[in-house]
């Protein structure tokens, strides 16, 4: 269980890049710092900063996200995609660019419908899959797991678009083009790749990936730009692939051994501790040295609308906020999440740098945007937010 | 009334245009530069539910993209008197504790009933699985266990052997009437573990036997599956199964990963309630067919041993062992009678080398 999904904020009203980074998770260079920013416009001075502006408050959020819970669990879930509406709401409209507010225009029944959608697809051929086919138990929950590992692809891509398209500000919608069959397409075979590689095309596979769904994505008229590339990613990638290969191996290798040497009470607690607390330190520190590095150079390749963007966030100060954010939620058994969303959005708003003519950014709109469902994401509950 | 002054976005650009919003008698009143000439009441939506310190943001259902924006404080109270279906989320002026405490108690109380509800759900619902449902699942499971096992993995069938174990089954199950036929297995395979299934269905494998040094060792894991028999306990894990992957998705709802966890550490502790039941039912029947529990005890102590041997066991990575089961099973033993009488054991112990 890793936490690398922990770490997305208000980029997303932004654009298709610092928020989607965060969730990829590993891979980046020391050197690769000067080398990221490469836009075609001249660089915009980091004098001339501004940051979003995070007007929420933890009370008002609690309260609903409870509120939501209750309902939730009142008619067995189906309440969720409404509630997850809610919220975006409230998140959307409490952080601001240049004094005016994003605006969340997406609505629960699309999410039920997605949701639906997918478990039709998806959901009841695997479940008539299943049962058919008279498999051995581990090798169908493997076929299972890689079906559905494959399958994020569409529901990334999807997701991104569903976001994109619903967010608005001043009245100017977001959009993404491409199409989420070539995307999961090039996903799956960029994973094909990286199993036969052992994970060393990871960095590579994500470049590519961030620069399709960045290049792909629209602010009115103004389409976002990437050049990402891979300078300084695989330094770092190796240093990660390196601390997460050893640190997994010692704990599975600890959790093998003791196995058959303590008794079961004694095994659980130790197993529970392992891979619930040891694990995720190691996952989170060790590939966070990666990724931090992939978001900050994605985040400063990224152009739009004449705007450059900043990350200033240390990989350090990166794995502490994930960390931190990892045991409030196992502490408060999931409860704590409203407060989770808040600390991501204002980590996002704190560190994100804008720099360029903000005040004087207008947008116009782009007609005939492709206004496309969110399914899979909510099917495989890929999403916190 | 004097207009409220407004923000306009013509929804084709960003750039805001300066307005003049007044309150008429069928809608609003937009005074700008290429703004319709009103927003009927009917049609208008909040963009979202406005808290505390926000301007209300508007927009016409009829309106595609264009957005009105007024920060002006009486606009909103002005308004909602004639556009009666706008609600906000206000708390100024009230205290936002009391409701946070309300909201997390009722969230707490609802999760205490799930989680002390359904596992006396499952009970009931475990007991309305008609006896053949529960019997055809107990031969499914049986034949994939079996598989499970290993290629061609058979019953072993000498008939001495068999009969013995009969005896043993109907002197224990005599002690403890239920529904179900008992019927308990020896497959021919090396580990030494006994596994409950449905329906009244137990298979013991013959490394238990092997290794056993007295028939009441094999008794007493024979009385123990059959408490998690009575129990339902396999029946109602199953039946669980489906219940928790329900119950996972409404508290997925937001934070799936996160309640898995949670349910992973629930689940164990309920395993562990299962077998100290299971032990409980078994020491019973054991004393009600006057079968010394002595032999029970000491199989635990020796699994133990083995472990601390460093020696592979898998009956421990479904069962729990600790000391404190073995002295509990010795102090609630009564019974003084053995298991079998030399002969009977001596068949058991040949049951898969003897051929029918």
């Amino acid at each position: 269980m890793s936490c690398r999904d922990l770490s997305r904020g208000a980029g997303h009203w932004l654009s298709a890049s610092s928020t989607e980074t965060a969730r990829i998770a590993p891979a980046a260079p020391v050197s690769g710092e000067a080398g990221g920013l490469a836009l075609a416009e001249p660089a915009p001075t980091v004098s001339a900063a501004h940051r979003l502006a995070v007007s929420a408050r933890f009370g008002e959020l609690y309260i609903l996200y409870m509120r939501n819970l209750l309902l939730a669990i009142a008619t067995l879930s189906f309440y969720r995609f409404w509630g997850r509406t809610l919220v975006r709401r409230y998140l959307w409209s409490h952080v601001s660019l240049a004094g005016d507010a994003f605006e969340y225009a997406g609505r629960g029944l699309e999410l039920f419908k997605g949701f639906l959608g997918a478990f039709v697809l998806v959901g009841l051929p695997m479940i008539a899959f299943a049962f058919l086919v008279e498999l051995d138990e581990t090798l169908l929950l493997l076929i299972v797991f890689m079906v559905f590992w494959l399958l994020r692809h569409f529901a990334k891509f999807g997701a991104h678009r569903y976001r994109m398209t619903r967010t608005h500000w001043r009245g100017i919608g977001g959009s993404v083009d491409g199409s989420v069959w070539a995307y999961a397409a090039l996903g799956i075979g960029l994973d094909l790749l990286m199993i036969l590689s052992l994970g060393w095309t990871k960095p590579w596979s994500d470049t590519v990936l961030l620069n399709y769904r960045i290049r792909r994505s629209w602010a009115g008229t103004a389409q976002a730009r990437s050049t990402l590339g891979l300078g300084g990613l695989y330094g770092r990638y190796a240093v990660s692939w390196v601390i997460v290969a050893v640190g997994v191996g010692f704990v599975m290798y600890l959790v093998a051994d003791n196995a058959e040497t303590v008794a079961s009470f004694d095994m659980l607690l130790l197993e529970t501790v392992l891979l619930y607390l040891v694990l995720p330190v190691i996952w989170t520190l060790g590939m966070g040295i990666y990724s931090i590095a992939l978001l900050r150079n994605a985040v400063r390749a990224t152009s739009l609308a004449g705007l450059g963007f900043r990350l200033d966030v240390t990989a350090w100060q990166l794995a502490r906020f994930r960390l931190a954010n990892y045991f409030i939620l196992i502490g408060t058994v999931g409860l704590g999440l409203s407060y989770i969303l808040l600390r991501q959005v204002r980590f996002a708003a704190r560190h994100l740098e804008i720099a360029g003519p903000v005040e004087a950014l207008v947008l116009e709109q782009r007609m005939n945007r492709r206004i496309r469902g969110e399914g899979l994401a909510q099917y495989l509950g890929m999403d916190n937010f | 009334m004097s207009p409220f002054r407004a923000r306009y976005f013509d929804g084709q650009r960003s750039a805001p245009v300066e307005a003049a919003v007044t309150l008429g008698d069928a809608g609003l009143a937009i005074a700008a530069p290429g703004a319709p000439a009103a927003w009927p009441y009917v049609a208008l939506r909040l963009l979202e539910e406005s808290y505390d310190g926000q301007p209300l943001r508007l927009r016409s259902a009829s309106g595609g993209d264009t957005r009105l924006v007024v920060e002006e404080p009486g606009f909103f109270a002005a308004l909602v008197a004639r556009a009666p279906h706008l609600r906000r989320y206000d708390r100024r002026g009230r205290r936002i504790t009391p409701a946070a405490a309300g909201w997390t108690l009722g969230v707490l109380a609802a999760i205490a009933a799930v989680y002390f509800g359904v596992p006396r759900l499952a009970e009931p619902l475990a007991a309305f699985i008609p006896l053949s449902l529960e019997e055809r699942l107990g031969r499914t499971a049986r034949a994939s266990l079996m598989t499970q096992l290993g290629r061609d993995m058979r019953e072993c069938e000498a008939p001495a052997g068999v009969a013995a174990l009969e005896r043993l089954t109907a002197r224990l199950s005599a002690t403890m009437p239920s529904r179900y036929t008992w019927r308990v297995a020896v497959v021919d395979s090396g580990e030494e573990n006994a596994v409950n299934l449905p329906g009244g269905y137990i298979v013991l494998l013959r490394g238990l036997i092997d290794r056993a040094r007295t028939p009441e060792e094999v008794a007493g894991v024979l009385a123990h599956e059959m408490g998690h028999g009575l129990s339902r306990h396999t029946t109602r894990s199953l039946l669980g199964n489906v219940v928790v992957q329900a119950l996972l998705t409404v508290f997925a709802g937001d934070s799936s990963r996160w309640a898995s966890t949670a349910a992973d550490v629930a689940m164990r502790s309920h395993s562990r309630d299962a077998e100290r039941e299971a032990d409980r039912l078994g020491v019973e029947m054991l004393n009600r067919a006057d079968i010394r529990a002595a032999g029970f005890a000491a199989w635990f102590r020796r699994i133990a041993a083995e472990t601390d041997k460093n020696k592979a066991n898998d009956y421990i990575s479904t069962h729990p062992i600790s000391a404190a089961r073995a002295e509990d099973v010795e102090r609630r033993g009564t019974g003084q009678r053995n298991a079998m009488t030399p002969e009977e054991w001596q068949a058991l112990r040949t049951i898969c080398t003897v051929k029918k």
